[in-house]
């Protein structure tokens, strides 16, 4: 019963990783890392962190997620 | 033994709960993604994308609670299969009529009013079932 948990853990991770990897994209370091980035210290600079941030937690979590519901499944 | 049989008996309001569950959390992040390429949308999707999850959220926790109170009450396994799963089709027809369409149209009315009338079905079928 505990590795139901595990994998329904997982799939609730990556449902919402994925989301959010549909709303921004791929993480820009990934994706295109030759992008010029804002002068530090800006307003445009704190924007583009934040939304970087958010596209890396929408893929850890997907992958995470992956992670978990695969161990919970295969236990 | 209390806990599991009262787990088996609300089978139905368990699956659509947790299927709108996924549902509300897609609306929301649609939120999100209207937002964040306000570039690359249409000036008016960022609000129709706040009002689909708005009228979601103001119509299925309705809904749904009248469906647990149906199964509570022991109505039919095909009937709250029919109020749940068409619970479902309505609101994605209101989300994808009233999210990527402007102006009025047919999945939109139709997703709306159709809540509308099942809501008012399961609510009077609760009340029938109480006598």
């Amino acid at each position: 019963m505990d590795e139901l948990w595990i994998v329904c853990l997982g799939l609730g991770m990556i449902w919402q990783g994925l989301l959010i990897t549909w709303v921004s994209g791929l993480p820009l370091a990934i994706r295109a890392p030759d992008t010029p980035k804002p002068q530090a210290g800006t307003p445009e600079a704190f924007g583009f962190f934040w939304i970087e941030q958010y596209r890396f937690i929408g893929l850890i979590l997907a992958l995470a997620g992956f992670v978990l519901a695969m161990t919970g499944w295969l236990i | 033994m209390n806990e599991v049989n009262l787990i088996h008996e609300i089978q139905v309001t368990a699956i659509y709960a947790g299927v709108h569950g996924l549902l509300a959390v897609l609306l929301a992040n649609f939120v999100l993604y209207a937002r964040l390429r306000g570039s690359k949308v249409p000036d008016w999707q960022p609000e129709a994308a706040f009002r689909v999850q708005a009228n979601f959220i103001e119509n299925v926790p309705i809904a749904l609670l009248l469906l647990l109170v149906l199964e509570l009450q022991g109505v039919q396994t095909i009937l709250l299969h029919a109020c749940g799963g068409t619970l479902f089709v309505l609101r994605v027809l209101h989300a994808v009529g009233l999210g990527t369409y402007q102006g009025a149209n047919y999945p939109r009315l139709i997703g709306a009013q159709g809540t509308f009338v099942l809501i008012s079905v399961m609510a009077v079928s609760c009340i029938a079932t109480a006598f």
